[in-house]
């Protein structure tokens, strides 16, 4: 577990979203915060949130990275890959990609929202909305 | 009619009011590229050797290298396999599909060469589907694909394939050759009216090497938004201004996956060119045969009375008022089938009819089922 911020402090802007063990390295989960959809990715033990749909036809993005239907019977890569190394995940609809750290897409020329994600020292995790 | 309860594992952002639509994909594919999985429908033993060994032939593609423009391999297939019944009815409960009309994702079949192997592998297909995939009982219906190469061989087969049940229509291609106004689909298209089966053009074909226009294009981006919807263009106008709809006024034709946003366009024109020049249209064959020196109707009302759209790849206005004076200029209530060209890289989940305002409920019915109920007969 990676503590993303030592934190003891009460923060009004910080909204639990779970444990560290409810989001599984390698792939996005989904939280609702309110009206509020947000993805989770835990990459090498690093928690990024980002905005939850995106802004082409408003696929669910923490499907980046989660198997195709019946993908046992499909060969190769799939158009929702998180790209480890750069921090990007692909839309599983039809491959837009995002930056996980700024959100920025570089076809969109603009951001989707990202979040602060504070891992306590006890493994709670928060949002910063 | 309500589905129920949202299932848990639903996978996409369709809000619940789409759980309590009833919704007709009036464009899913099977992934059928191994003839291996119809290998056992293939009759003559020497036509089975070849397909085993050669596999189905290849037809022109316009040359695009797909996965230059996405960077995955398997580009086509983007969101999964589905080669049987099961599989169809557990991948559609997750989209908040509740009826399929399933075709064949052998989009190059009219391209290819090979006549004989070809109409082998058209009548395997279809006797693939009756057994294996149509499950009316769990909406989901099939096209018959016809060989459009050869169009005697297109009304055998209508008349083997009329009868089985879930058969909702058959399948051809717009692709960059003959047009389906020519005389020699007479017979098909007399066969389709006397059966109430609708004929479905899917696009095929992206562009082609041989004209200047395909040939001068640079990028995927380029063909896959034009080339389609000129060639379904070029169809429905060939097809009205031979004067088919007036020799076979109930005759249904759907175009599958050439967009919408064409047809106000392509309607207006036809009026504008048809008030310019009529004269000539009596020189096709059906309208010379016929004694018709014009029309019986101007161009565009054959666009709302005899043809259907299906939806995906939508695009739609950012602004809901224009999204509705789109639809109306389309007719999109009378026209519009909804479809999501499921597995493909295009794919359009129904979430778009849930979320805009430009969007009426009628016409939202209407566009999720009521249209397809209407030409597909179910
Ligand atoms: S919905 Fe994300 S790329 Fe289309």
């Amino acid at each position: 577990m990676v503590i993303q911020r030592k934190y003891s402090e009460y923060n009004m802007r910080e909204k639990i979203i779970g444990r560290i063990e409810d989001f599984p390295e390698g792939r996005g989960t989904g939280v609702k915060l309110g009206g509020l959809k947000i993805a989770i990715f835990n990459i090498d033990g690093k928690l990024y949130a980002i905005h939850d749909s995106c802004p082409h036809k408003h696929a669910p993005l923490h499907e980046s990275g989660s198997n195709r239907y019946n993908s046992e019977k499909c060969g190769g890569t799939f158009l929702g890959e998180i790209d480890l190394e750069l921090k990007m995940i692909k839309c599983p609809w039809h491959g837009l990609r995002f930056d996980l750290e700024t959100g920025e897409s570089p076809v969109l020329k603009r951001k989707i929202p990202v979040y602060n994600v504070v891992v306590r020292e006890d493994g709670e995790v928060a949002v910063v909305v | 009619m309500s589905k129920g309860k949202p299932e848990k594992n639903r996978r996409i952002n369709v809000p619940d009011e789409a759980w309590e639509e009833y919704i007709i994909d009036a464009d899913f594919h099977l992934n059928l590229f191994d003839p291996k999985e119809y290998l056992e429908y293939i009759e003559d033993p020497r036509l089975k050797k070849k397909i085993e060994v050669g596999g189905i032939p290849k037809g022109v593609t316009g040359g695009w290298v797909f996965p230059y423009a996405h960077h995955i391999a398997d580009s086509l297939n983007t969101q999964g396999t589905a080669l049987v019944a099961e599989e169809i009815d557990g991948l559609k409960k997750q989209y908040a599909i509740d009826a399929v009309i399933v075709g064949p994702g052998m989009i190059n079949l009219p391209t290819a060469r090979y006549p004989i192997v070809k109409n082998a592998i058209v009548k395997a297909y279809n006797d693939y589907i009756v057994d294996k995939v149509i499950d009316v009982k769990n909406g989901i219906y099939g096209l018959a694909i016809v060989p459009q190469w050869d169009p005697a061989a297109c009304v055998e087969e209508i008349e083997r394939m009329k009868d089985e049940k879930g058969i909702v229509g058959v399948q051809g291609w717009y692709s960059p050759q003959t047009l389906f106004g020519a005389i020699e689909y007479e017979e098909m298209h007399r066969e389709l009216v006397k059966e109430k089966l609708p004929l479905v053009l899917h696009g095929s074909g992206f562009t082609s090497r041989f004209d200047l226009l395909g040939n001068s294009m640079k990028s995927v981006v380029e063909a896959l938004t034009l080339s389609w919807t000129y060639n379904a263009m070029a169809n429905v106008l060939n097809l009205i201004f031979t004067g088919t709809f007036d020799r076979h006024e109930d005759l249904k034709v759907v175009i599958q996956e050439a967009g919408t946003n064409w047809v106000p366009f392509a309607s207006l024109r036809a009026d504008e060119c048809y008030y310019a020049l009529p004269e000539d249209v009596m020189l096709s064959h059906r309208m010379f045969e016929d004694g018709n020196d014009y029309l019986k109707h101007m161009p565009s009302e054959y666009f709302f009375k005899n043809m259907y759209y299906t939806t995906q790849p939508i695009a739609l206005p950012k602004n809901p008022d224009h999204v509705k004076s789109m639809f109306e200029m389309c007719r999109a209530s009378e026209t519009f089938l909804y479809s999501s060209d499921w597995p493909h890289n295009t794919f359009d989940p129904p979430n778009w009819l849930f979320n805009n305002r430009g969007i009426d409920k009628e016409t939202r019915a209407r566009i999720c089922h009521g249209n397809s109920k209407e030409v597909f007969g179910i």
